[in-house]
């Protein structure tokens, strides 16, 4: 189908709005998000105790718990739509690449808006040491675009799977494994304070790799999408 | 605008449900097409809409102009009701059209929505919220969505089920300002009377596990 330029930007934000409000008054994603974030770091927090750990320590334990927290409720929104009978009205509708458009900005704002209160939380119960908490917000956001951006089409991939929920974080680990390593390496020197030019090559990693996912995913979706 | 099917198989595993089914749906022409159970009827619908893709065999739509497009590029000219087919739940009967209509690059208001469900019976639920419809109301608002956009070829899976008379008199409506307008139906039922009643053509499908019309 023809995607008109004039139209597209009015199309998607209709996707996305239907997003919201159907997220808001279901709070599937929402609930799977937190639930799973809470757990992880209460759980995390009485293993460590008041002894406190290394800023790399610190770094791996907040990007597991981003990652599983991610793949926990990120799936839902393409899965509820195959499982509810939903997709296929979106499909008769909507041209496959405009509903990645609007799943990637739908699931990128869901996933910044939850990995910050996952790290207010981290915060909250773990206490790293260190001043560069500006940093980290950057990084975790960063790595956020990277988390959404392969996740949104993996997500269209399991839907229809029966192993969904356990399937996901599988196919998207080796995929998003680069953006993780350069996501801990800067979050440990942010931790210690250091500044966004010491963070060199995994910076541009940070910012380049969700790029290529997302290039990827855009091209690759309505092959998912469509039967 | 004409929607023509060419040697249409479709294999399920090694289940063959369609067996290279041709067909040409004219306009102005209701094209019913009947066959009992597992024989195939609902799939070929989803076929002609572009939804499921067929193992051999494609789906063209030809305008007036002559002109062809592959039938997954042209969906907006389509309007499906299939029970595969399910509405937002948590969204109510309003909010699924705008949204819909919003999503398909349309400028309408609810207003205009207002008149079809009038012709439904669905206006005093127009503000409800769909997860709470019986079955029958869901299947309304199916037809209310596939006819939402006004296309030039309505496709209708066993439309009259779970529909009390107000529904299928609303559907025989429909077909009759179809038919009225030179846009084409194909529809499918087990109903012998309602295939005699609606068809301007009849295939039969199951017969040998393929068919074939037009």
């Amino acid at each position: 189908m023809e995607i008109k330029s004039s139209g597209w930007v009015k199309r998607v934000a209709a996707l996305v709005v239907k997003d919201i409000k159907s997220e808001l008054r279901t709070r599937y994603a929402l609930n799977s998000l937190f639930m799973f974030a809470l757990v992880t770091l209460v759980v995390v927090s009485f293993t460590l105790g008041p002894m406190g750990a290394e800023p790399r320590v610190h770094a791996v334990l907040l990007w597991i718990a981003l990652f599983f927290s991610s793949m926990a409720g990120i799936s839902r929104g393409i899965v509820q739509e195959v499982e509810k009978g939903t997709a296929d009205a979106l499909r008769l509708t909507v041209p496959a690449e405009l509903v990645y458009v609007g799943k990637l900005i739908f699931n990128t704002c869901l996933l910044l808006i939850v990995n910050l209160l996952i790290l207010l939380f981290y915060y909250f119960f773990m206490s790293p040491t260190g001043n560069g908490v500006g940093g980290v917000i950057l990084v975790v956001m960063l790595g956020t675009i990277s988390l959404s951006g392969a996740s949104t089409l993996l997500s269209a991939m399991v839907a229809r799977a029966s192993l969904k929920g356990a399937l996901l974080p599988v196919l998207a680990f080796p995929i998003l494994l680069p953006a993780l390593l350069s996501a801990v390496e800067v979050t440990q020197l942010a931790f210690k304070g250091r500044l966004l030019l010491d963070w060199g090559g995994d910076l541009q990693m940070l910012v380049f790799y969700p790029l290529i996912l997302i290039t990827a995913s855009y091209l690759l979706f309505p092959l998912v999408w469509e039967d | 605008m004409q929607l023509k099917a060419r040697e249409i198989s479709k294999k399920f595993g090694n289940n063959l449900v369609l067996s290279e089914f041709n067909c040409s749906v004219e306009p102005g022409s209701c094209t019913v097409v009947t066959g009992p159970n597992g024989s195939g009827k609902s799939t070929l619908l989803r076929i002609l809409a572009g939804l499921t893709r067929p193992t051999r065999g494609n789906v063209q739509l030809i305008d007036d102009e002559g002109k062809i497009f592959p039938v997954r590029e042209a969906r907006n000219y389509l309007g499906l009701v299939s029970p595969d087919i399910q509405l937002y739940g948590e969204l109510t009967a309003t909010e699924n059209m705008l949204v819909f209509s919003q999503m398909r690059g349309e400028q309408k208001a609810s207003e205009y929505f207002l008149e079809l469900f009038q012709n439904f019976d669905l206006l005093e639920y127009a503000h409800a919220l769909v997860g709470s419809f019986s079955s029958g109301m869901k299947q309304k608002l199916k037809i209310i969505f596939a006819l939402s956009h006004n296309p030039f070829i309505l496709l209708l899976d066993e439309p009259t089920t779970n529909l009390d008379e107000v529904g299928v008199k609303a559907v025989e409506e429909v077909v009759k300002r179809y038919k009225e307008e030179n846009r084409s139906l194909v529809l499918t039922t087990n109903d012998a009377q309602e295939a005699q009643k609606f068809g301007d053509k009849v295939i039969r499908l199951g017969e040998a596990r393929s068919g074939s019309g037009g």
